[in-house]
């Protein structure tokens, strides 16, 4: 049995010497105070002592945004709504991750960091492939089915002084790539039928992959035709196809080939889709790589300027005029 | 009589109390000219703040304040044309903003204190936790020849391994948000430990650019809720 004098104990609760061996504050136990003694709670408060705790104050959750919350945010400055759409494991919460990890290191030129009121959905959608998840290698998180959620970043473009609000719909891939079975449950997508800019994911992994590239590149026109069908792609939207885990397809021995396929995925969008689209353009981005060589977070900021493309100081008068009043209308027509 | 409230805001260990048992020595001891000076012990609860200032003056580490121990001090003051002022700075613990930040609820008498007056946001300038990614810890290895660390149980996600610079725009955003909104503030962020900080070669508003640059953008970008500086603080007593 342990003899109870041996027992390690400090009465720092921030100290975890018992379990890991040392130190919080870096002394040795000969030097700390602390050492030795039982935890200490200082002065206990008199609600805490017996029966009822101290009365709470809720404050607001930081987790994504249901779409009556997202609602809620559109009058308090110019919002853009983004649908990310793409099949599962196709790169979107890397995407979402990395541009909010950008963030972190300073402006993306030219918009800067306002605030967020889903930091705790961000830092999610980091975790795991940030060294304190223990991963071997980064792994995102799979979106669970269900309603749609939506990212929130506040951003200001520095140059005009205006903020902005950036939306980003977050829903399982599975449901986008069903939708293109059974048309009547693209009814359901309200981030796609408000969006500003339709992102539509393209699995560079798969494409590189000769068992997967031609059911990729199907799986693109089988999602934009049931979007299209079921009457939801917004007016004057734009769309970008953007070509995910481009550091897979530089390490791949098929990365002419996955070009060449790509271009043609793209004319092929062109070919029967371009009257529904204000403006389309092709990204090639690497969020968050698993081969070294490629920057994380390559061409991810060239994305959000498309996405936030007439927000620059030529044409903010004509756009302050006309984009909220067409987001909200979009709102209150799907019920939102 | 003028009254000011000033809530002192940071993560646990960002050095408040040492601010505040710093502060009340120089005003009550009256060794150095301040431009405010110490006015009386009438009405002001110092126990605390005598505590504080005796491990202080003793150069012993403060005792983390915990949840069961926020502690409401009043200092009497007076100004260069001998004004009575009380300042009133809670020493709200670290944990209550961690709570705040995690489980996003705080105790009633938190949430009044925090609807009153300027902030004074404590950063510890030698302890800012970054994030870390796997792929740049791999390539670090890599180029020092080293061997991959073993992969361990994934770690599941907690609000409290959030880089330093997330949980402070967090808090601060709290500030901004009902039910803790009061309009405007004025903001001091307070970079402690400023002696360990010093070989960066940096002036602080640098230093904070560089070293948190999300905290930087958000204040930058929210001139309207936060009226803001930077100042710092060493840590040890000269």
């Amino acid at each position: 049995m342990d003899d109870p004098s041996q027992v390690i104990q400090c009465s720092n609760p921030d100290c975890k010497i018992a379990e890991t061996g040392k130190c919080v504050e870096g002394l040795d136990p000969s030097a700390c105070g602390n050492y030795g003694k039982p935890l200490r709670v200082l002065d206990i408060a008199p609600e805490a002592e017996e029966g009822a705790g101290p009365q709470m104050v809720s404050l607001p959750h930081a987790d994504r945004l249901a779409p009556g919350e997202a609602r809620d945010l559109l009058p308090e400055a110019r919002a853009r709504v983004i649908a990310i759409v793409g099949p599962h494991d196709s790169g979107k919460t890397s995407l979402i991750a990395s541009l909010y990890d950008q963030l972190q290191e300073g402006p993306i030129v030219p918009f800067a960091f306002r605030g967020s009121q889903t930091l705790h959905a961000f830092e999610q959608a980091c975790h795991d492939a940030r060294a304190a998840s223990q991963r071997g290698t980064p792994h995102s998180e799979r979106t669970r089915r269900g309603e749609v959620r939506f990212f929130h970043l506040g951003l200001l473009h520095q140059e005009s002084g205006e903020a902005l609000n950036l939306l980003l719909g977050d829903r399982a891939g599975e449901e986008y790539r069903e939708a293109g079975d059974d048309m009547t449950l693209a009814a359901e997508f309200i981030e796609v039928e408000r969006s500003d800019v339709l992102t539509l994911l393209v699995d560079g992994k798969r494409l590189a992959q000769d068992g997967h590239r031609h059911n990729a590149r199907e799986e693109l026109l089988l999602i934009v035709q049931a979007l299209k069908d079921a009457e939801i792609l917004p007016n004057g939207a734009r769309l970008a196809i953007v070509l995910t885990k481009f550091d897979a397809v530089m390490a791949s021995p098929n990365a002419k080939r996955v070009g060449a396929d790509l271009a043609t995925a793209v004319a092929r969008l062109n070919a029967y889709f371009a009257d529904c689209f204000a403006k389309i353009e092709v990204f090639r981005v690497a969020a968050s790589p698993t081969e070294h060589g490629v920057a994380r977070g390559t061409g991810v900021a060239e994305l959000l300027c498309f996405w936030l493309a007439d927000v620059s100081p030529t044409s903010l008068p004509h756009t302050l005029q006309v984009l909220p009043e067409r987001v909200i209308a979009r709102l209150a027509e799907v019920g939102v | 009589m003028m009254q000011q409230s000033v809530v002192v805001l940071g993560l646990p260990g960002s050095g408040k109390t040492t601010f505040l048992a710093a502060l009340w020595h120089l005003v009550f001891s009256r060794e150095t000219e301040t431009k405010l000076r110490f006015g009386s012990l009438k009405s002001g609860n110092v126990k605390h703040l005598n505590a504080i200032a005796a491990r202080w003056r003793s150069a012993q580490m403060q005792e983390r304040t915990l949840l069961a121990g926020n502690q409401f001090v009043s200092i009497n003051l007076v100004t260069d044309d001998s004004q009575a002022v009380t300042i009133t700075f809670p020493d709200i613990a670290g944990e209550s903003y961690r709570q705040m930040w995690e489980e996003r609820e705080c105790e009633k008498v938190v949430a009044e204190t925090l609807t009153q007056g300027s902030v004074l946001l404590f950063v510890h300038a030698d302890d800012i936790k970054r994030p870390l990614w796997i792929m740049d810890v791999a390539a670090m290895a890599l180029a020092l020849d080293l061997p991959p660390d073993e992969v361990a149980q994934p770690v599941p996600w907690q609000p409290r391994l959030a880089p330093t610079q997330v949980q402070l725009v967090g808090l601060l955003s709290l500030l901004g948000a009902a039910p803790l909104d009061i309009g405007p503030r004025r903001l001091v962020v307070m970079l402690s430990a400023w002696d360990k900080a010093k070989g960066e070669r940096l002036a602080p508003r640098e230093f904070l650019r560089a070293k948190l640059p999300l905290l930087s953008q958000y204040l930058d970008t929210n001139p309207k809720l936060w009226q803001w500086t930077v100042s710092m603080a060493v840590k040890k007593r000269r």
